[in-house]
């Protein structure tokens, strides 16, 4: 059987759990939930997150501008991150590793409520992630199952 | 850090969002329009500003690595 890694249905989200690293930008290993969201085709470093990990965006190059959850984000490149994730084993519990392509989502506005709302907005893992990964998503919500599985 | 830490760390942090959800409606009364940082099925610190929890967890000495932050809000926020 193909390598499934678990999916939690939260709220009606699909949220993947991992442990995410970046040694080139000094990032150690931080726990943090990524939201899959396959309405969306880029995969984000939420604000909150970048700024608990520490991460200095500040003179790093901008991809791009994004509209996201109603306000408007600049794209900061980052190096690639390392993501551990739990694979599905109901015999003994292990894990993979994936190199992952994020951006960070820095707001272009500079008001105080702008910018907590910013904060509010999780990280999500786009279209890309699966392509880029070779993954492919069950989902019964019926059945309360949801799945990332390799091709 | 091990392979075992690794594990240990994941399972940690999911029994923690599983406790996160278990308890959102208590959370968001007790905590409304809030951030709350939470760690090992405890509320750690919370703020209604980002940036002032941030402080709070740095005067504490607290590492951000394992915590989990969440905003808590009885309003639905729609992506």
């Amino acid at each position: 059987m193909s390598t499934r890694i678990p999916l939690q249905i939260n709220e009606g989200r699909l949220v993947l759990k991992s442990l995410v690293e970046c040694p080139k930008i000094r990032v150690p290993k931080h726990f943090m939930d990524f939201v899959v969201d396959t309405g969306s085709q880029n995969s984000f470093l939420s604000s909150k997150d970048a700024s608990k990990m520490q991460i200095p965006l500040k003179n790093r190059p901008i991809q791009g501008e994004i509209d996201f959850g109603g306000s408007r984000y600049n794209q900061v490149l980052l190096p690639k991150f390392k993501m551990y994730l739990l694979k599905e084993d109901n015999t003994k519990k292990d894990y993979i590793t994936l190199q992952v392509s994020l951006t960070a989502l820095k707001t272009t506005k500079t008001s105080e409520k702008k910018m907590q709302v910013a904060y509010m907005l999780p990280s999500i893992l786009g279209m890309d992630f699966l392509k880029n990964q070779k993954l492919s998503l069950y989902l019964n919500l019926t059945e309360n199952i949801a799945y990332l599985q390799f091709e | 850090m091990s392979e075992a830490k690794i594990i240990q760390t994941l399972i940690n942090g999911e029994n923690d969002l599983n406790w996160f959800d278990l308890n959102l409606n208590r959370l968001q009364t007790e905590y409304n329009n809030k951030f709350i940082a939470f760690q090992n099925e405890k509320i750690i610190e919370s703020d209604p500003n980002f940036d002032n929890l941030m402080i709070k967890l740095k005067q504490k000495k607290i590492d951000t690595s394992n915590i989990l932050v969440k905003f808590v809000s009885k309003v639905k926020f729609i992506l």
